[in-house]
């Protein structure tokens, strides 16, 4: 497996005024300012493989969106190394900057009053895309994310979910082999979400393109995601895939049992690993090695039993558990 | 080999120049009555400086040395370049608002060089009609002062030269002075002060009678070079002296403030994590 | 009353925060002015003379328009039309205060500071050309002056207040505020002092509010005119002329704005 990405020991601090309300306060910070300074990045490493697909997830001000910008060479790092495609981004070589690309879920990259396909047009001269790779990229992409009908309108006259699927493609004219994607969903509603989920797997399946996105959502992470990396407060506090970050911090299940009437506190009492008593509702607590007998031993008990749910515990909890335990 | 790739890479940067000039033409002509509005206004305030000088040479017909027609070409030359530093490069506001608005990251992205880009990343077109309007006080001017056909014809030549260290000298105040927008996001003062050097390069720098003064105008902030000289070598004729000086000073200026930029943008620190 | 006091210091405040662009405007005018004085002083020197103006009421003409502009313009119409366009005039309409209020006391926090600021340096500018410049002051003219100032920022203000509500027809206010600030600058004498104009523009200006702007108050402290009550009188009426005539327009203008649920 190559190493695409490459992050030693990297460290990024800002420093800030502390800017107190009131006009008293005003005169004085004329004179006096006091010097803050936060660590938004502290002593990370990790590595990303080709074509892997990794989730940033992690609070705001975690240092997600600063990670991405240290790896386009936008921000320079206070300590560490980064070797991205073995350049240092740092360095902003042209090289390397035709190799990948950067988009931001909040920022917009596209002339506002024309079309796309201007800003299309415009990128294929800046990243030196010839005619016959412009072509085939364009029409690949637009019929995936099926805007053939809206490149043609203006920008302002499109929806958030339009213009963030134009976003992508103007992205992905000139056929970068990493793509930073910085909050990519953030505000579409849920069918364009979906839309620009399915379209990212198969992308990357087809042109194992290697992807790394920051997210609050969830959802882009499970769907999208082969590892995940949890950034809190700078430092990494979980590396790894969601597999194994559901086995280590929900190793349970949620067993719910719906019974056709009121079981009495006697027979409960005979079952363990209860939950939660709602009056014909009961929830179990199970962890996944034994769901499958417990649920087999409730079934094929005498017990009322009228339906039964297996659920995972979700995976928000899951994170918040990573976070608080 | 080398001179294939300047002549390549000069090529590709010419294309991106047009490309951009074309969609933000594109873009400010899709607001009909505002594209409208603007040009008329632009005229305007041309034509507050023509009417400021016709007004004080209906008292007098010489300021420190220059007739009405030679004062003539001085504006004329200052609404050139004006013309030309909107048109072109919109000023280089665009460095100050995508500082403000944090969308210099996906500039700095780019695989072309930065400040490139953010100089023609957008033009305000409707300026062109300053540039049309100089050229016409120009012709107007020379139509009434006493020089032969040959001494227009040479001296225009040289002209052309001066006009484009004149642009060089107001585009590198503007790189060296919105660039420090990215130290500060108090960025209104930035877009007043280079138009204001520009505006005072419109008179005769020959009204600063104290050396002191005559001396920060030629090197320091060069309001000479900027419309003065080009005005003198069109009206008055070729002077090696000032000639080789338009050029010197325009490469320094330029050369400072490129390193200027390159400095800033290995400061810059956009905000939000 | 208060809500407005508030409004007031926290424009201050904000002035204060902001102050780094207040000053860098300060030494660009002080840079303006000095070209200006240089192109009087050298005319002058040179045995010029511009209509029956002195060196010394020259240079001063063009010293009060610089200084002037700076505590005067504020960007009104600018404000006004955002928060037009963008419909962030809802949230101070949901609330018991008014428009013209909220605007004014938000434009009088900005002047005021703005004039603390400047006016230590226009009085040292001042008094270090004083003697140069043959001006003798006196009280009845200071107060006169400093009367006709704030008679002519108030015109100033609602004029441009009203041309920011024309954003409730137009939909923005860049091009036709542009247009209006340069005609308005020329109108007031900010270019060239009104009665060196052609007479035709002379007498359309005196059928106009924007030569109590600058023209007025300037003449008056240049003693090129005699202290008459009309010159203060004259602007009074547009004053209140104006601040009636944009209550009718914001009236009309914000039930077509309401109508778009902004």
């Amino acid at each position: 497996m190559n190493k695409i990405i490459e992050v030693k020991n990297l460290t990024k601090t800002y420093d800030y005024f502390k800017k107190e309300p009131g006009l008293k306060n005003s005169f004085k910070n004329l004179f006096k300012r006091k010097k803050l300074f936060k660590k938004a990045v502290d002593d990370i490493s990790f590595d990303i493989n080709e074509g892997e697909i990794v989730g940033f997830l992690g609070p705001n001000g975690a240092g997600k969106t600063t990670t991405l910008k240290m790896l386009s060479g936008i921000l320079t790092p206070n300590k560490g190394e980064i070797k991205v495609l073995d350049y240092n981004p740092e360095k902003r070589e042209a090289e390397y900057q035709r190799q990948f690309a950067l988009v931001m879920g909040q920022k917009n990259q596209l002339w506002w009053d024309l079309p796309p396909m201007e800003s299309f047009l415009l990128n294929k001269e800046i990243y030196g895309v010839s005619k016959q790779e412009f072509t085939e990229n364009l029409d690949e992409l637009v019929k995936a994310l099926k805007i053939e009908d809206i490149i043609d309108k203006q920008v302002r006259k499109l929806s958030l979910g339009e213009r963030m699927k134009s976003e992508l493609v103007a992205s992905l004219l000139h056929s970068p082999k990493v793509l930073f994607l910085d909050e990519p969903t953030i505000g579409l509603d849920v069918i364009a979400q979906k839309n620009i989920r399915d379209f990212l797997k198969k992308y990357n399946q087809k042109r194992k393109t290697t992807i790394l996105l920051t997210s609050h959502y969830m959802e882009d992470i499970v769907a999208l995601c082969d590892r995940l990396i949890i950034i809190n407060e700078g430092k990494i506090i979980y590396n790894g895939s969601i597999n194994d970050l559901m086995k280590k911090y929900a190793p349970n299940k949620m067993i719910t049992v719906f019974f056709e009437k009121e079981i009495s506190a006697n027979e409960l009492k005979k079952l363990d690993k209860v939950y939660k008593i709602e009056d014909c509702k009961v929830l179990f607590k199970v962890s996944r090695e034994e769901v499958k007998n417990f649920a087999t031993k409730i079934l094929s008990s005498d017990l009322p039993v009228k339906d039964i749910e297996i659920s995972e515990v979700d995976v928000d909890s899951i994170i918040r558990n990573v976070f608080t335990g | 080999m080398k001179a294939m790739e300047l002549k390549k890479t000069f090529l590709k940067y010419f294309k991106i120049f047009l490309h951009l000039q074309k969609i933000g033409l594109m873009s400010r002509t899709a607001y009909r009555a505002n594209f409208f509005i603007i040009i008329f206004a632009v005229l305007i305030q041309a034509s507050f400086s023509l009417i400021f000088i016709k007004v004080v040479f209906g008292f007098l017909n010489n300021i420190s040395g220059w007739n009405y027609y030679e004062a003539l070409v001085i504006v004329a030359t200052y609404l050139i370049v004006e013309g030309l530093m909107w048109v072109l490069f919109g000023q280089f506001n665009t460095i100050v608002k995508q500082i403000q608005q944090g969308e210099l990251d996906g500039l700095i992205v780019r695989p072309i060089d930065t400040q490139f880009l953010v100089s023609v990343w957008r033009g305000d077109s409707e300026d062109i009609v300053r540039i049309i309007t100089g050229l016409g006080v120009i012709v107007y001017a020379l139509n009434n002062l006493n020089l032969t056909l040959t001494q227009i014809t040479v001296n225009s030549f040289f002209y052309i030269f001066m006009l484009f260290n004149a642009l060089v000298i107001t585009y590198s105040l503007a790189v060296l002075f919105k660039t420090i927008s990215i130290w500060t996001i108090e960025a209104r003062a930035f877009f007043h002060l280079t138009d204001s050097f520009s505006r005072m390069s419109q008179y005769p720098t020959d009204i600063f009678y104290h050396k002191i003064v005559q001396t920060i105008a030629t090197v320091i902030i060069p309001l000479f070079f900027m419309a003065t000289v080009p005005a003198k070598i069109l009206t008055r004729g070729f002077d090696l002296k000032i000639v080789l000086s338009s050029f010197i000073i325009a490469g320094v200026f330029f050369y400072i403030s490129r390193k200027f930029f390159q400095f800033a943008l290995t400061k810059y620190e956009s905000a939000s994590s | 009353m208060s809500k407005y006091l508030l409004i007031f210091y926290n424009s201050i405040q904000r002035s204060l925060i902001y102050r780094f662009n207040t000053f860098s405007l300060l030494f660009i005018q002080i840079f303006v002015f000095g070209v200006f004085f240089y192109l009087w002083s050298s005319i002058y020197r040179e045995g010029g003379q511009i209509g029956n103006y002195s060196l010394g009421e020259m240079v001063t003409y063009y010293f009060l328009v610089i200084f002037l502009s700076l505590i005067i313009k504020a960007d009104v119409a600018w404000r006004v039309g955002d928060e037009i366009r963008l419909g962030t005039m809802t949230t101070i309409l949901l609330r018991p205060i008014s428009y013209f209020g909220y605007t004014f006391s938000r434009l009088a926090g900005e002047i005021v500071f703005n004039t603390a600021v400047y006016f230590s340096s226009f009085l040292i500018l001042f008094l270090f050309l004083k003697d140069y410049l043959n001006i003798s002051l006196n009280l009845e003219q200071v107060s006169f002056f400093l009367v006709s100032v704030i008679l002519g920022t108030a015109i100033y203000f609602l004029f441009f207040y009203m041309v920011g509500l024309s954003t409730f027809w137009f939909g923005f206010v860049w091009g036709f505020n542009f247009t209006m600030s340069m005609i308005v600058s020329f109108l007031e004498g900010a270019v060239i002092p009104l009665d060196l104009l052609p007479e035709f523009i002379t007498r359309m200006s005196n059928f106009l509010p924007f030569k109590y702007i600058m023209f007025t108050p300037i003449s008056i402290f240049t003693k090129r005119t005699e202290l008459t009550l009309d010159l203060l009188i004259i602007p009074l009426v547009w004053v209140i002329a104006l601040y009636f005539i944009s209550l009718i327009m914001f009236k009309i203008g914000v039930k077509k704005y309401e109508g778009y649920g902004a």
